[in-house]
């Protein structure tokens, strides 16, 4: 069993996906967290200066995405044949660029300082993005028969990235009007998974 | 199989690069500016995003998507697990830290004096700062590509950025070493025969 050492910080963000995997998968690893402090110093031993970086018997590797593919394959979550692991690595992507990351802009003070503005930030966020995004998700979904997960039979790394998508807008996602049952159904599905629920119970409450 | 993207290289010339590297036959559609309202309609893309890439009934898209499955196909994805997440990362890097900031203060900036600042900073601290960390890499693989002795598509996406930035940068940038690599791309056959024949972009 090799050794596996995530370095990040003390938050969510770009390591939460991959946290979720090693839960998934019961892989037992060591987490090193830096604070905002300690991070200059730090950068320097990373191959391109920045975190998550996943540590595999010594061997770096960096960039959460590919870090996320990497344990995805390990996990046997990545797709079973080659269209599936394209499908799962869109979904993936789709869930984690278009919304995790634009939903950035609004939660955290560095992109916006002044909190009622972020507050209005996050409206105009669920109009425009979030609600066409998931009506377009349903729609997909019922489109390619209904689940149970995003690849039909096979669960992989998209439904988790799904759930990991939808904590991080879960305020937001209260607030759509209109029922997307399947989608829901997804979630609930993954939220029920065992070692996704311990996880979730254990989890450390963070900012983002 | 089938590629649409507008006539440009952008987010598709990766995809293009390594389908033709990998001999892989593919019709490579191109549409003008003014069509894109036409052929989103028509397409009935997921996420209604191009590129988008149609196979055997798969409708994929994301350019990074697509060019990992095009590097699947065509075997230049490395050959175990930690060569593919190394080409991954090598791959990603590249475009998140350099071409996104490269379209970043080539285009979607439009306060004139914030590009001006960009395109300084993007070429005087980012580009040899990032080159820097690839030279690292490239040296600890011990080999003639990034990944040490096989080509992968990490070589071409290295290849795609320097093409991209040059516009700005100039190419006489990065180490002997990795220019040598940048040659040893540009001389394979089918690239060769790709830049010849290509469609001159709109853009």
């Amino acid at each position: 069993m090799p050794s596996y050492t995530l370095y990040y910080f003390d938050l969510d963000a770009r390591a939460e996906l991959i946290r979720l995997i090693l839960a998934y998968a019961g892989i037992e690893y060591k987490e090193v967290n830096y604070s905002f402090q300690d991070w200059p110093q730090a950068k320097a031993k990373f191959p391109f200066q920045a975190i998550p970086v996943l540590e595999v018997d010594g061997k770096q590797i960096a960039q959460s995405g590919a870090i996320v593919r990497y344990l995805a394959r390990v996990a046997g979550i990545e797709g079973k044949t080659t269209d599936e692991k394209a499908k799962a690595d869109m979904y993936t992507d789709t869930f984690t660029q278009d919304i995790v990351e634009k939903a950035y802009q609004h939660r955290i003070p560095f992109f916006e300082a002044d909190e009622e503005k972020r507050k209005e930030k996050a409206q105009v966020f669920l109009k425009e993005k979030l609600i066409p995004f998931c009506d377009q998700l349903e729609e997909t979904y019922k489109k390619n028969g209904g689940g149970p997960w995003f690849c039909g039979e096979t669960f992989t790394v998209a439904d988790l990235a799904y759930f990991r998508m939808i904590n991080n807008v879960m305020d937001l996602v209260q607030q759509i009007p209109t029922p997307h049952p399947e989608i829901r159904a997804n979630y609930e599905r993954t939220a029920k998974i065992p070692r996704i629920a311990e996880y979730q119970k254990n989890k450390k409450e963070r900012p983002f | 199989m089938k590629l649409t993207y507008f006539n440009g290289p952008v987010r598709a010339e990766l995809i293009r690069l390594v389908l033709v590297q990998g001999g892989i036959e593919f019709e490579d559609f191109r549409f003008e500016f003014n069509d894109w309202p036409k052929v989103k309609e028509e397409g009935d893309f997921p996420f209604k995003q191009v590129p988008v890439l149609e196979t055997n009934g798969l409708k994929l898209c994301q350019s990074r998507v697509i060019v990992r499955y095009a590097a699947r196909l065509a075997g230049l994805a490395g050959k175990t697990s930690e060569e593919e997440a190394m080409s991954d990362m090598l791959v990603v890097a590249m475009e998140d830290d350099i071409l996104e900031k490269y379209w970043q203060c080539i285009f979607f900036e439009k306060d004139p004096e914030k590009k001006a600042e960009l395109q300084k900073t993007f070429k005087e601290e980012k580009v040899p700062k990032f080159l820097d960390n690839i030279d690292k890499l490239y040296q600890k693989s011990g080999g003639d590509y990034l990944l040490g002795n096989s080509i992968s598509y990490a070589d071409l996406a290295y290849y795609r950025m320097i093409n991209a930035i040059k516009s700005l940068t100039g190419d006489d940038i990065g180490s002997e070493r990795l220019k040598g690599l940048y040659q040893r791309v540009a001389a394979l056959p089918r690239i060769v025969n790709y830049e010849k024949t290509k469609p001159k972009p709109a853009f």
